[in-house]
């Protein structure tokens, strides 16, 4: 296997973009890490798209075939990459490979959603009886996917003593950093009261604890190291690896109504798995990461997914969090682009955005939530149907 | 008079009173493990029976956490009239936790570690009148 190296990033700002065309928010994020990258359309070997479930795709999840119609129709190989909000990272993995074995020397991977307005519908298809698990939660008991992750966190309120206040605190942090972010939806501060105060969706969730849903669209160009020297680009090599769950992993997995009690399988075992092969390739240990964007869907995942990834002990989250050490500025910064707390979730726009950020970082560039020294990073991302992902990017 | 008819808001995941109620799932042939709702197989990776069979599940089980729903949940869930209620995530002996709304319980007294026993109760009325009833968990006195 080569190594491989990011040579652009573009993202399209996250937000609610009703006016604009869903391919083009593809576009100009396309068109912007082309641009950085310093690449043309003919150098580009391969692609690995994220399909997306609520726009474009013709159907059939073929968002990297629309891309190349309207931009480039060179005749390479796509990979079109369905694995729900882990897709964006699953589709830097295609692009990952497609230049570590060789087969091309540059590579792009993108991912764009709009989501619907109010609540997701049903998918289509649906059986609507008692085989079909994700009817079974509306009907029997109306669990949103909130309900999932409030009982994960109402969990670690009994195992590690997590409090009311420390949840709110990892919204306040997040909202702080994205203030100077210009990709960011929400960039106005929000005290430990306004959290406190919004409105309890799942207890102990409240509403700004979180993510919102959001439109948004990024994408990344890999390459050799070759390709990277050959246009003076700052190395920035990368690494990614994707799992699946595992069995008797005793998460609660939306949608789901039942699950393991045998602790056969790590918590969160699609994205641990991931992570830990990610390590293997990468020849770095949990410890080594300075700094990790993780898919913060609530305030819960970023005390504890860190824990499942062996960087911090189990229960040490809280700790961290209260002495101020995942700011910015402290031992482990957890999401200084702000998270998708202060983003929205653009479901498989996600992957390829912890990406620009990492680069962002990693390059210098990250003006005021810059990580100071930072030279190795970490993203993850975890999607319906035990899907997981994570990269992680050393300079 | 007679009580109204009671109909499960989904058919084949649970009985009714009073022979049930008991969930119903599967357990595999080969290596045992439980499933709910009916698996058409086993995913037990070390596993190489794949053969599941229907199975009663424990009406007993201890609450591992709950969350208390305070918005009200889109169609198709229905619940008149709404009000908030709790969630719990309820281990059985046969190693498997499941999802279900409590009942029978203030929801400042929802506590994890109860002891709790399913039951069933209304939802919302159909069109014919006919009571339509998930299944619940409420506390057991220990």
């Amino acid at each position: 296997m080569r190594e491989v190296y990011v040579l652009g990033i573009g993202a399209h700002t996250f937000g609610k973009f009703e006016e604009k065309p869903f391919l083009q928010m593809l576009i100009d994020a396309v068109s912007m890490a082309v641009k950085d990258a310093e690449v043309k359309w003919k150098d580009i070997g391969g692609i690995g798209a994220a399909s997306s479930r609520f726009q474009g795709g013709m159907g059939w999840g073929l968002h990297g075939n629309e891309i190349a119609q309207v931009l480039a129709e060179n005749g390479v190989p796509i990979y079109n990459v369905s694995a729900a909000c882990a897709a964006g990272g699953v589709a830097v993995n295609a692009a990952y490979r497609l230049v570590a074995t060789g087969d091309c020397d540059i590579a792009m991977a993108f991912g764009g959603e709009k989501m619907p307005k109010g609540f997701i519908p049903r998918p289509p298809g649906a059986a609507d009886d008692a085989t079909d698990v994700d009817y079974l939660r509306w009907t029997c008991m109306g669990a949103p996917n909130t309900a999932y992750w409030a009982l994960e966190a109402c969990r670690r309120m009994k195992d590690h003593g997590t409090t009311e206040t420390t949840l709110a605190r990892v919204s306040v942090k997040a909202h702080k950093n994205a203030i100077p972010n210009v990709l960011a939806r929400y960039r106005k501060p929000f005290t430990l009261e306004e959290v406190l105060n919004s409105n309890m969706v799942s207890y102990p969730l409240r509403v700004y604890e979180i993510c919102p849903v959001s439109d948004g669209a990024a994408a990344v160009i890999l390459g050799t190291k070759e390709e990277a020297l050959k246009r003076g680009k700052k190395l920035i090599s990368i690494v990614s690896a994707i799992g699946t769950g595992q069995f008797g992993d005793p998460q609660m997995r939306i949608p789901y109504v039942s699950t393991s009690a045998t602790n056969l399988a790590p918590h969160t075992s699609e994205v641990v798995t991931a992570a830990r092969r990610a390590y293997e390739i990468a020849g770095v240990g949990p410890k080594d990461i300075d700094f990790i964007e993780l898919q913060d869907n609530s305030v819960w995942h970023e005390l504890a997914w860190p824990e499942f990834l062996g960087i911090l002990e189990p229960g040490q989250g809280d700790w961290m969090l209260e002495k101020g050490e995942t700011e910015i500025n402290g031992k482990l910064p957890i999401n200084p682009s702000g998270g998708f707390l202060s983003f929205g979730e653009a479901t498989v726009a996600m992957g390829p955005l912890q990406v620009c950020e990492l680069t962002t970082q990693l390059r210098g560039q990250a003006k005021e939530r810059q990580v100071e020294g930072a030279k190795v990073g970490m993203a993850v991302t975890l999607g319906l149907g035990a899907n997981g992902s994570a990269v992680i990017l050393k300079s | 008079m007679n009580s109204p008819k009671q109909v499960p808001v989904v058919d084949g995941l649970f009985t009714l009173p009073p022979e049930g109620p008991n969930l119903i799932g599967t357990k595999c042939t080969s290596c045992g493990t439980y499933y709910l709702p009916k698996s058409l197989s086993c995913r037990n990776p070390n596993c190489e029976g794949k053969k599941t069979e229907d199975a009663k599940l424990s009406r007993r089980g201890r609450v591992h956490s709950y969350t208390i729903q305070y918005y009200p949940p889109p169609p198709p869930f229905k619940m008149e009239p709404f009000e908030p209620y709790g969630i719990g995530l309820v281990e059985l002996p046969e190693g498997i936790r499941i999802m279900g709304m409590l009942t029978g319980c203030a929801l400042e007294n929802i506590r994890i570690g109860m002891d709790v026993e399913l039951v069933t109760e209304k939802l919302y009325e159909n069109d014919q009148g006919d009571e339509v009833v998930t299944y619940k968990f409420k506390p057991v006195d220990s």
